[in-house]
């Protein structure tokens, strides 16, 4: 299947572009905008996955909600349209440098570790799975989601509220 | 080996010629729907007033859209020095992919759509985010404070009213446990759905408004105070990239709650395709109604009728609906 | 095979989006007059030169207004799946599991009006 590979390969080429642009533009909105691309990618990659469901979340919640916040909070800072390059510092660069590499190298372990294994027929779970497993086996689970939003919201608005020096 | 081969060959030349037509006919669509809106807004705007409307050009004015459109294409293409270029550049480009990519799983007949897809309506929402993230950027890159406040309020209204236009979708998929557009259609085989959710539809419709940023709710791009909102410094052909998205959103939200609320392309007598549009015109009517009968409200209202109102009601609807399909 | 079939539509429009915009406006870079006033490339600010940066702080209402958000299209998320398979008539237990989620949501709706997240304070004394 040379032409699935092909697919396969574009989409992960798009997503590493978004990724690259993210981490080495100098300007925190044109990061933005690898961001997203990388977003759409990793969305592509659902699609090719099978799991049409997830990537369309993928888009509405990273590129409709997320970056929209990112966008809010860059309005928020204030002038930040055009800031030199980060990574001009030597100390900075070196920090990084090891962060990476400490990444890298624990990624490849733990891929290296894993068992993969194949399945015999592809991966078919519908969306409306999904549904029945978040009714009938993990309905404890579901509720928790709710309250885990609410305390998330709840964290938010008090946080926001105290640096505008309210109570 | 071979045979795989031509089994793949065939089923892409499918649907190759499956998208091929249908981008034809989406085109047609969409062009002559821009067409045509702008003459009818003005005219119904005249009429509104008690005034006549474009009158000079063919019979009625009707060919007053072609002049403006040959003109808007002879206009200077400016961009002004100071801009931020790659996203300035971007912005009319990324308004438009949502709009395209929206039409392909829109039914306008029980087999005149580009293709059902399984997700049919998070397809739409989801590519709908980058509308507002076009404008954002139009906003950011046009380096005028009109462009950047218009762009802010666009995009904080844009997201206030999406949550209840989710929540009134959210109904219909519980009734007809579907996301394809052509499975929910067909759904309404005997009942229109607005007859079992009509505040959800009500939410829907008010909600569509917003977003697609018409009168009451059209403060992005309030005249007498952002000039033209986030577009302000975009001129010539690029203005009528947006200009061409804003009339062709108004018809797919009218589509999308013909889809889901008024029974799509079902009807006695004629066929699908005359009713959908029928049905669609008549909701576009309605927008248009709006703009010139409703004055612009304030911000702070415009964001807490959604977050004080649409939304506690939308979920209340939601409870109901799950309780009387339990009966 | 069959997600990829569908979306393979989906993305041929994208690109064709791309395409048909880009269009028009090689069209009028070859058809359009060219000028070279003055002021013609300034930004427009009703007439005047243009007053300091574009770039201002904004308030950080919209800022919560969009965490809120995110929250709650999160939880839309959840929602969409349950939609799908939710049955008509008999198992009441879908319909109990319903109302407590969405009434655990509602408290977020509740806390953030008590405490003032939707009054906008005046600013400017009259």
């Amino acid at each position: 299947m040379i032409f699935a590979d092909a697919i396969f390969i574009i989409i992960v080429l798009v997503t590493l572009a978004g990724a690259l642009m993210t981490v080495l533009s100098g300007s925190i909105i044109y990061a933005l905008m690898g961001l997203v691309t990388t977003m759409f990618g990793i969305a592509g990659l659902y699609v090719y996955l099978n799991a049409p469901f997830l990537a369309m979340m993928q888009i509405l919640i990273y590129v409709g909600a997320i970056s929209v916040l990112i966008a809010f909070a860059i309005m928020l800072i204030g002038p930040l349209y055009k800031r030199p390059k980060e990574w001009s510092y030597p100390l900075k660069l070196i920090a990084a440098a090891v962060v990476a590499l400490f990444s890298f190298f624990m990624f490849a372990k733990v891929m290296l570790k894993a068992q993969w294994a194949v399945l015999s027929k592809p991966f078919a779970i519908s969306t409306k799975d999904i549904g029945r497993l978040l009714f009938d086996r993990l309905t404890f689970p579901f509720e928790l989601i709710s309250l885990l939003i609410v305390v998330a919201i709840i964290g938010a608005v008090m946080l926001s509220l105290y640096s505008r020096g309210e109570k | 080996m071979c045979d795989t081969i031509i089994n793949i060959v065939n089923i892409v030349g499918k649907e190759v010629v499956r998208t091929v037509v249908g981008l034809i006919g989406v085109f047609i669509v969409v062009l002559g729907n821009a067409i045509m809106l702008t003459w009818t807004e003005r005219k119904v705007a005249g009429h509104i007033q008690r005034r006549i409307g474009p009158k000079e050009v063919g019979p009625f004015g009707l060919l007053q859209s072609f002049a403006d459109s040959v003109k808007l294409l002879g206009k200077e293409l400016l961009t002004p020095a100071n801009v931020e270029k790659p996203l300035y550049y971007l912005a009319p480009t990324l308004i438009f992919v949502p709009v395209l990519v929206t039409f392909v799983v829109i039914p306008f007949d029980g087999f005149l759509q580009v293709k059902d897809i399984n997700t049919g309506i998070l397809v739409i929402l989801a590519f709908s985010s980058l509308t507002v993230l076009s404008i954002l950027i139009g906003g950011w890159g046009s380096d005028n404070k009109y462009s950047l406040i218009g762009a802010v309020r666009s995009v904080a209204q844009n997201i206030a009213y999406e949550i209840p236009l989710l929540l009134s979708l959210l109904p219909i998929i519980f009734m007809a446990n579907s996301f394809s557009l052509r499975d929910i259609a067909e759904a309404q085989r005997g009942v229109w759905f607005v007859v079992y959710q009509p505040i959800a539809f009500l939410i829907f419709f008010v909600a569509s408004v917003a977003e697609t940023n018409r009168t009451p709710f059209d403060l992005p791009e309030a005249e007498s105070e952002l000039v033209a909102g986030f577009h302000t410094e975009y001129s010539g052909m690029r203005f009528s990239l947006f200009f061409l998205a804003e009339y062709t959103n108004m018809f797919i939200v009218s589509a999308i709650a013909v889809t889901f609320f008024l029974g799509g392309y079902q009807g006695p007598v004629l066929p699908g395709v005359v009713w959908f549009f029928i049905k669609t015109y008549a909701l576009v009517f309605v927008l248009l109604w709006f703009r010139w009968t409703f004055p612009r409200v304030r911000f702070d209202q415009l964001l807490n009728f959604s977050w004080k109102i649409l939304i506690p009601v939308s979920f209340l609807n939601l409870l109901v609906t799950g309780g009387i399909l339990k009966i | 095979m069959q997600t990829l079939q569908e979306f393979f539509h989906v993305a041929v429009f994208a690109v064709v989006a791309v395409i048909f915009t880009v269009s028009p406006i090689v069209i009028a870079y070859l058809l359009a007059p060219r000028t070279a006033g003055k002021k013609t490339f300034v930004t427009y600010e009703c007439g005047i030169e243009p007053f300091g940066n574009a770039w201002i702080r904004y308030s950080v209402h919209y800022y919560i207004y969009a965490l809120i958000f995110i929250a709650f299209d999160v939880d839309v998320l959840y929602l969409f799946p349950i939609a799908l398979s939710y049955t008509k008539g008999g198992n009441a237990f879908e319909f109990y599991s319903l109302i407590v989620f969405v009434l655990i949501l509602a408290l977020a709706i509740v806390y953030a009006w008590g405490k003032g997240v939707f009054t906008w304070k005046r600013k400017i004394l009259s």
